[in-house]
């Protein structure tokens, strides 16, 4: 009796590892797949249009003639700009990681501009946050546009751009594809 | 010998029920019903709550990413009116019975799953509307006289209704969805 009471307790403990680490590693292992087939056609911190394709299987709810563009971007190894060109009209910009979770989003409205920059970084860990409270006078970076910081070093910048039409749709592709993506130079040492 | 076989047996026993459990509360959480007596269930309340982890998993475990929050909200719904589950052997009347939002999209995919590949959408700018200002879309396998939702040929299907949210509680899609004819 002694015996089973000691293994079922073992197999209690294997079931809740099991299931955190299934709920923590599975989902994002199983989506990075998809964002790694998206990165390896098209790049890396590189803004480009999706196939109706690709947008039906990354958005399966908005219409196939909308424009999306999305920029897979990694900050581990340094800054990304990246910088919006839109046509008129109406537009959502929205900075998710690669866990899924959306860290900015935006509309014309919001922006109140078809043109702007924003530059994305890599949130500061605990340890580096706690290194830079310590130093005396951090000086703080410049920046004409907007900040993002993602606690995940990878994520996608996606901008969706409706049209009414599929006719429309290459004109506003070829509109929506002047936004650019770019990591920034590696800093001087 | 025979305490290897039952040590294993507990162990992978419960790695089995771990696993299991972790892919049924990442399929369930954050699921809430979001209008009294239609089928439309949404998952947007949960994206900022407790659940929101488990909530995240299930975008991620379908390889797609969830709505921009308070920018678009989406709901989906795999049964009718009375309760049946959508199938390719019936065409059902999808039917707006309030004020529709700036923009909207009601679309199909097959299976019970959110991810399987888009069928048709019919949207705010493309949809015909009636005299009225109403909006009804037929969902059936053959082409329909009006809005009509291609049916995949696969039995079981899912409507996924994308709308503009300007706040983050769950969107109460204004459709009706009401089983017709079956082969």
């Amino acid at each position: 009796m002694k015996k089973h009471l000691f293994w079922l307790v073992v197999a209690v403990v294997a079931g809740v590892l099991a299931h955190t680490a299934f709920a923590l590693f599975v989902p994002g292992w199983w989506f990075s797949r998809g964002v790694g087939k998206l990165a390896e056609a098209h790049g890396r911190n590189n803004f480009f249009i999706l196939s109706p394709q690709e947008q039906a299987k990354l958005f399966p709810g908005l219409p196939r003639f909308g424009v999306t563009g999305v920029c897979v971007f990694d900050v581990g190894k340094g800054n990304v700009t990246f910088a919006a060109d839109l046509p008129d009209g109406f537009w959502i910009t929205t900075i998710y990681t690669d866990k899924a979770e959306a860290i900015y989003s935006v509309n014309n409205r919001q922006s109140g501009a078809n043109s702007f920059t924003v530059s994305l970084s890599r949130a500061p860990g605990i340890i580096e946050q706690i290194i830079k409270a310590t130093e005396k006078e951090a000086i703080a970076d410049i920046d004409s546009g907007w900040t993002v910081t993602s606690p995940e070093p990878r994520g996608l910048a996606v901008v969706w751009y409706p049209t009414p039409e599929i006719g429309l749709r290459s004109i506003a592709a070829e509109q929506v594809a002047r936004s650019r993506c770019t990591a920034a130079p590696a800093p001087q040492s | 010998m025979r305490r290897f076989i039952w040590a294993t047996l507990y162990v992978t026993s419960g790695v089995a029920v771990g696993c299991f459990s972790a892919f049924a509360l990442i399929q369930s959480a954050g699921v809430e019903t979001v209008t009294g007596d239609a089928p439309w269930q949404s998952r947007a309340g949960a994206m900022a709550g407790s659940d929101a982890f488990y909530v995240r998993a299930h975008y991620l475990l379908e390889g797609r990413l969830p709505p921009a929050p308070s920018q678009l909200g989406e709901a989906t719904a795999e049964t009718d009116d009375e309760g049946r589950p959508l199938t390719s052997a019936c065409s059902y009347v999808i039917t707006s019975t309030g004020p529709l939002p700036r923009w909207w999209s009601v679309g199909i995919v097959q299976g019970a799953a959110a991810s399987a590949e888009l069928q048709t959408t019919a949207d705010s700018d493309t949809a015909v509307r009636e005299a009225d200002g109403s909006v009804t879309i037929t969902a059936a396998t053959a082409p329909q006289q009006g809005n009509w939702l291609k049916a995949p040929e696969r039995r079981r299907f899912t409507l996924l209704y994308t709308a503009l949210a300007e706040t983050a509680r769950p969107l109460a899609p204004p459709f009706s969805v009401e089983r017709g004819v079956c082969s």
